[in-house]
């Protein structure tokens, strides 16, 4: 038997039941580098286990990392500056995931019946996938997610592709299916929904409806102040919240008499 | 002082309604375009194709001012529910005194005219995109 497959098995196995030995930590996929340092803290008669930024002896052919931190999840919120006084909220906001190693795809759901190069897909409402490739959110917020997790998130994805157009709502827009992708991955609610304060429609219709706008505040918000920022998850699993999507809070610091809808 | 108090507000009232009806034009950071010029017969054309980047916003309409050599394009949204669509797709004629194009604001240049070179062809050495 090749003595690599049988290492990188032995390796594997030995991974698999040593606890501690792989721990979330945040992977850039365009740069296709780790962001975070392995919080393991490496075996001084392993030197490549001291390493604080190699995947699995930076040997990814034959080792597979069997904790199961799957992917790096990020969603994005961009706010739309209003021209004037009457101008509704605009922005967008979206997700990404990447595999480890793999390419970054992006989901995002549309109301405009935006341009899109798919054919199946111009001119039609709902999800899209890579449109918002190249893109920066105004706030992000990324986490390392493992494969229960992954499944999560690819569940919710599923469910909002199936739904066509209706996938983009003005009740449930790009902010809810970004916001909920997010809180089926990571367990984590970021509200979406206006603050009582910040509208002058009515209170009624704040409650109601989404905003990137409002996401991008929670993202900031749960970024501690910054606009990107990361969740660390343990061992990739999804948070144990129990919070749900909430109607909004009053809060009166934020008052911007913005009349928006989206 | 009550004549001052009232000329404030009104003065105020006056700037606000001004202020409202000034339409708001997308900047080049709020849309995801292609530039491309093309020759129709002897005509040079640039088309501008994409989308907004904001899910529920459409093109409400598009129009272009031209200043001496330099020609502005600006598109103005406005929200999805009234229909139509948030494609970007708008082609117009390039002066020939025009050597450059701008989008939203004006020092977002996305089309700048080549400078011709003289060839012993005589062919017109094209355009180039920014």
């Amino acid at each position: 038997m090749n003595k690599r497959i049988v290492f990188g098995a032995l390796l594997t196995t030995a991974v698999f039941f040593l606890p501690g030995v792989s721990h979330a930590r945040m992977y850039n996929a365009n740069t296709g580098r780790f962001q975070t340092m392995d919080s393991y803290e490496g075996d001084s008669e392993d030197p490549l286990s001291l390493h604080k930024y190699l995947y699995s002896w930076d040997n990814p052919v034959d080792i597979i990392d069997p904790s199961g931190l799957s992917g790096t999840l990020t969603i994005y919120a961009n706010e739309f500056p209003k021209g004037s006084f009457f101008d509704v909220d605009g922005g967008h906001a979206w997700i990404s995931y990447a595999k480890d190693g793999g390419a970054l795809v992006t989901y995002g759901t549309w109301g405009n019946h935006p341009r899109d190069p798919d054919p199946q897909r111009n001119r039609k409402n709902g999800l899209h996938v890579n449109l918002e490739l190249g893109r920066q959110g105004e706030a992000a917020r990324s986490a390392h997610v493992n494969d229960a997790s992954e499944k999560e998130l690819m569940s919710t994805v599923s469910d909002y592709a199936a739904k066509g157009d209706d996938g983009w709502s003005v009740f449930a827009p790009c902010s809810a299916f970004a916001s909920e992708a997010w809180y089926s991955a990571t367990g984590e609610n970021l509200r979406t929904r206006f603050n009582v304060s910040t509208t002058l429609i009515s209170p009624i219709l704040g409650a109601l409806i989404s905003t990137p706008s409002q996401l991008k505040r929670s993202i900031i918000s749960a970024n501690g102040g910054k606009n990107n920022g990361t969740l660390t998850l343990p061992g990739g699993n999804r948070e144990n919240s129990s919070v749900g999507f909430s109607l909004p809070v009053l809060e009166f610091d934020d008052f911007d008499f913005g009349g928006g809808l989206f | 002082m009550n004549v001052l108090v009232r000329l404030a507000t009104m003065v105020t009232m006056v700037s606000m309604i001004t202020g409202c009806a000034r339409e708001h034009y997308l900047k080049l950071k709020d849309v995801n375009i292609n530039v491309r010029e093309k020759m129709v017969g002897s005509v040079l054309h640039l088309e501008i194709n994409g989308m907004i980047f904001a899910s529920a916003l459409n093109v409400k309409h598009v129009d272009t001012k031209i200043r001496g050599e330099y020609a502005n394009v600006r598109v103005y949204p406005a929200t999805a529910l009234a229909g139509g669509s948030g494609a970007i797709e708008y082609d117009f004629v390039i002066p020939t005194g025009v050597n450059y194009v701008s989008f939203g604001d004006e020092s977002d240049v996305i089309w700048r005219r080549k400078p011709k070179v003289s060839t012993s062809s005589g062919r017109d050495a094209g355009h180039d995109n920014s």
